[in-house]
């Protein structure tokens, strides 16, 4: 009866005590989140106001969904510390020793499964591939449309094998690196393969996006907590694998399915335009808003012209060029003789905003927040219940702090659900306008929500699509810093090396790769390289970094990849590709650029490794180490 | 379901790099030992050339171990940890042991069973009798000035591991989430003549006079071989300033010709605090205390810990280990399948640490608890924020007579403080 003659097992608090104690917290937390996110909030505002010098459009609404994205990360942060990882972290603690290997894999492989339809990274995709037309990549038209299902199916297997695959390494002791060499040398050569295959080269882009877009903000935590659980007991005295890697093996996984679904289809020739095509003869094409021509907006109509030529009249503002003929001056005149007189429309080069209203009339608010609401219900509750489910069959017992972890579980799903709809009214507004209007640095177009033209701000034909580049070279840092996933992945790191390896370092250094992918990214579309030469290099590159780096920091860089394509930088990143890849001749897609913004990561933390290892080898460590 | 109870029971703890552990422990089993009690830990980074600022911090990664040996092994035990630890080498880890006053554990905790007494250490490792362990508890943010000044007083690098700050918390119903109280324990083995220095630092860097700043206290150490990294070098030299220090100790077997003064006076505090006045403060130091700790299957933590705090255990910290048996099961590929043990350690004075340990026993009893672990500690001295009472003031007399030094349990033979 220890117990019973307790003083007191609760403190008794009243709602005020309750609301001192839950104030600063809750400012602790939000201010984290703050944090985070200006960054990426003031250099878009920078951006958009001083570089390219126009206003933003609905600047009101851009506001309110900004306020919404953080308070919703504050309460998703929270719910996946308090809910949702020590719910996957516990899960995997009791596994191996409660249940038998095949039983362990088998949930394995249903956890990756559910979690892909949990996260649908389809609409993502969809958007990126929203210019392709089915004449000039048949193949990618086909994936996207007629067999979108079984596009998703595969990645979930993929998904699915790689969580059985990371939570069988953790019993069998195997290192990452045998299984990253191996898969990721067998996506290279099919990479080549497809590259000189006129069918199946523009699928390559989505494939390596699918492994970019698949690990999401729910699935990310939950994967990674559930193999730091597994390593709590699994293992000697060596801490090698600590518990990563999983993430890794799902980013790398969707890759190869992918790839293997489209060898498929090229096989069977069933894509559009095929000798065995299925689907509808005449597709449905999603239109984006076609490339704005100079000639359109600018110039002098057919019918103005014929208005001229009749009444010697211009309705509009135009310019007169003389060119050619001789100058003199007589009488303090100047006298042209014989030149060619050449009328322009003047062009307003400050572009006016349509409407003056800083609240978006557009934007519905409630139904956004509905939409973002069954999202996050969706993409939590039912993976949770299938955890805890398991839990509870496995354990035969009372789950622990239940109360915390379902606590935990309405934040996160509030979280989210904010989140969500922040990113839906702000940040997603934002992303896009800039998004269009960055394409002002190197040529002429109308920026969005206003009226006229304006263009290309810098001289010279490649300057501007530099200045585009370091845009996306900033945009990759910043938006990186304020995905949920990775700091998720940060804390981890940091709580399993026991504060050794620092979130801050991670989160940077994560930032930096992403950065210098996006900024590859930008070139891609901007300068029409194909994809496979941007992504090849790097890759072998990486292999070879990969042998010679630590495995705790093979680990831990693999799994950063895999968690840099979040909610924040995907459309933040999409809007700028589609934007830019409209403006520029020859582009059919936005594709790639979420796969050049994985590779980044991988390499900066590699690197770090490498530095790291260096300095400790000529400190007094010694060779202890 | 009852426990037993047994006497001269020592505590070896190692501090190993990661890549060694798993050769220790293997080791250690060979030789008889039944588990090992495994926590993650990180060194502290020395950089010796102004350009490795600009290098990433990335702490060694350390794992710290504590093994339960009877003290006959506990020889033997070492001299093993050091063999397969390589900790002979400069900078390779450290292994000292802290004697048990009291151990008492439940039936189906598996302890040593062969006691074998013919063994005896080989002399020839070095092994140091004057060690104080200093262990603080302190917020994150601490850490880098505590482990600064305490190295620049004569400590080798700190290793530090993580622990959760209880208590309060438990006590708070939903609110609980609020709370994550995870607190970080810098343990730091100093010779006898620095400990007063480094103590000084450690309190003056940490602020730990003031209110909610942590706690610190020191156990004396049996014996124990510390080959931390400590005095940045110049790595022109064939040997360190360290190793220097080092082979001289060894030659003159103590530590009793260094300089005291120059680490007392000139060094104290000088990583953090202001010592205006060169001089050791008069400190108020918790008296008549002793560490009691408990181990515990993982799910049972919560459980015992609620037992200690309604029996007027203040608060606790509890760090969770990897619980490694020798005889456990294995996957297919052989690798162990461990279990998880909640460690708690309280400070508290030998009074209530009795109620303590009788309320842990009672709540293991009625739940059937069978692998618990209870141990009692000598504690020296402990230091943390006291509030100013009346009361206390009393407490520092006893009969009548003013206290300084107390004398902790049936180890205090052992005990070199005086």
């Amino acid at each position: 009866m220890p117990l019973d003659n307790a003083p007191s097992k609760t403190v008794q608090i009243g709602f005020r005590g309750a609301w001192a104690i839950l104030m600063p917290y809750l400012r602790e937390k939000f201010f984290e989140q703050i944090k985070s996110i200006w960054f990426i909030v003031f250099y878009l505002l920078f951006f958009q106001i001083v570089v390219l010098g126009f206003p933003i459009v609905h600047a009101s609404t851009i506001a309110a969904g900004i306020a919404v994205v953080a308070i919703g990360l504050t309460f998703f942060m929270e719910g996946l510390r308090v809910g949702l990882m020590p719910l996957g972290e516990m899960l995997g603690a009791v596994l191996p020793r409660n249940s038998s290997l095949p039983v362990i894999l088998g949930f394995s492989f249903v956890l990756g499964l559910g979690a892909t339809f949990a996260e649908p990274a389809i609409a993502v995709l969809r958007a990126a591939g929203a210019g392709v037309h089915p004449a000039d990549a048949p193949l990618l038209y086909s994936l996207l449309n007629d067999f979108a299902d079984q596009l998703v199916a595969s990645v979930g297997i993929g998904v699915g094998c790689a969580v059985l695959l990371g939570v069988l390494r953790f019993f069998y002791g195997w290192p990452l690196k045998y299984l990253i060499i191996p898969g990721v040398g067998a996506l290279i050569i099919l990479t080549i393969v497809a590259n000189f295959d006129p069918v199946l080269q523009p699928i390559l882009g989505l494939a390596w996006d699918c492994g970019a877009v698949t690990t999401g903000p729910v699935t990310v935590p939950l994967v990674l907590a559930l193999g730091v659980g597994v390593c709590r007991i699994v293992g000697g005295g060596d801490v090698k694998d600590a518990g990563f890697g999983i993430v890794t093996l799902a980013s790398l996984f969707p890759i190869l399915a992918v790839l293997i679904l489209a060898f498929y289809h090229a096989g069977a020739q069933d894509y559009y335009g095929a000798a065995d095509y299925q689907g509808l003869p005449i597709a449905q094409v999603d239109d984006v808003a076609p490339a704005v021509s100079i000639a359109a907006t600018g110039g002098i109509t057919p019918l103005e012209f014929q208005t001229f030529v009749l009444q010697k009249k211009l309705s509009d503002d135009f310019d007169v060029y003389f060119e050619g003929g001789e100058q003199f001056l007589r009488d303090g005149s100047i006298v042209l003789r014989d030149p060619t007189i050449v009328l322009k429309k003047s062009q307003a080069r400050v572009s006016d905003v349509v409407t003056g209203n800083a609240w978006d009339p557009d934007m519905d608010i409630v139904a956004t927040m509905k939409l973002a609401m069954l999202d996050a219900l969706r993409a939590i509750i039912p993976l949770c219940l299938f955890l805890l489910i398991s839990l509870k069959l496995v354990l035969r017992d009372r789950i622990r702090n239940l109360d915390e972890i379902v606590i935990g579980i309405g934040l996160a799903v509030v979280g989210m659900a904010l989140f969500l709809s922040g990113i839906l009214i702000g940040l997603s507004p934002l992303g896009s306008q800039l998004g269009s209007n960055v394409p002002a640095t190197f040529t002429l177009i109308t920026p969005w929500g206003m009226s006229g033209i304006a263009g290309p701000l810098f001289e010279g034909s490649n300057t501007g699509k530099y200045v585009a580049m370091l845009f996306g070279l900033f945009l990759g840092y910043g938006a990186t810093l304020a995905e949920p996933a990775l700091n998720a992945l940060g804390e981890t790191v940091e709580k399993i090396t026991v504060g050794a390896f620092r979130k801050k370092l991670l989160m940077r250094s994560v930032a930096a790769g992403v950065a210098l992918g996006i900024a590859t990214g930008v070139a891609k579309i901007s300068f029409n390289i194909p994809l496979a030469y941007l992504l090849l290099p790097p890759y072998m590159a990486l292999m070879l970094l990969t042998m010679i780096s630590d495995e705790v920091f093979v680990n831990i860089a693999w799994d950063s990849a895999g968690v840099t394509t979040g909610p924040i930088t995907v459309p933040l990143v999409l809007a700028m590709g589609l934007g830019i890849g409209a403006n520029v001749p020859g582009v059919i897609d936005g594709f790639g650029v979420l796969a050049l913004a994985s590779v980044g990561p991988i390499i900066v933390v590699l690197c770090v490794g490498l530095l790291v290892r260096s300095g400790r080898k000529t400190s007094q460590y010694g060779g202890a180490l | 379901m009852e426990f037993c109870k047994r006497a001269n029971v020592s505590i070896v703890t190692a501090i190993l790099p990661v890549a060694r552990a798993a050769q220790v422990i293997e080791g250690l089993f060979e030789l008889g030992e039944q588990s090992a009690l495994l926590f993650n830990a990180r060194g502290t980074v020395i950089r010796d050339r102004w350009y490795q600022s600009f290098v990433p911090v990335i702490s060694p990664e350390l794992e710290y171990l504590q093994f339960l040996v009877p003290d006959p092994e506990v020889d033997a035990i070492i001299e093993c940890i050091i063999t397969h630890g390589q900790l002979q080498l400069s900078s390779a880890g450290a292994v000292f042991s802290v004697p048990c006053d009291e151990v008492e554990y439940g039936s189906d905790f598996a302890l040593w069973a062969k006691v074998d007494d013919s063994s005896g250490i080989n002399e020839s490792m070095g092994m140091k009798e004057n060690l104080t362990a200093i262990f603080c508890i302190v917020q994150s943010a601490q850490v880098d000035a505590i482990s600064r000044a305490a190295m620049n007083a004569g400590a080798h690098g700190p290793a530090i591991f993580y622990s959760e700050g209880r208590g309060l918390r438990d006590r708070l119903g939903w609110l609980k989430i609020t709370k994550k109280g995870v607190k970080e324990v810098i343990v730091v083995i100093v010779d006898n003549v620095d400990k007063i220095a480094v103590t000084e630092a450690i309190i003056e860097a940490g602020r730990l006079g003031l209110p909610g700043r942590g706690f610190l206290y020191r156990m004396p150490v049996q014996k124990g071989l510390i080959n931390l990294p400590s005095i940045v070098g110049n790595r022109g030299n064939s040997a360190s300033m360290q190793q220097v220090v080092a082979a001289i100790d060894n030659i003159k077997g103590s530590t009793d010709w260094r300089d005291e003064s120059v680490i007392e006076l000139g060094k104290a505090g000088k990583g953090a605090g202001l010592n205006l006045f060169n001089q050791i403060k008069k400190r108020t130091w918790l008296t008549r205390q002793v560490c009691l700790g408990c181990v515990v299957a993982r799910k049972h933590t919560d459980l015992l810990l609620d037992a200690m705090l309604a029996a007027g255990a203040t608060g606790a910290n509890v760090s969770f280990a990897r619980f490694i048996e020798a005889e456990s099961e294995t996957t297919a590929a052989g690798r162990r399948l461990n279990h998880e043990s909640g460690f708690v350690r309280c400070i508290l004075s030998q009074t209530s640490a009795e109620k303590v340990k009788t309320a842990i026993k009672n709540a293991c009893m009625e739940n059937n608890i069978s692998d618990a672990f209870i141990f009692i500690q000598p504690v020296t001295r402990a230091f943390t924020y006291q509030a100013p009472t009346i009361a206390d003031r009393d407490a520092r007399l006893y009969r009548g007579a003013p206290i300084d030094e107390p004398t902790a349990g049936s180890h205090s033979q052992k005990d070199r403080e005086s």
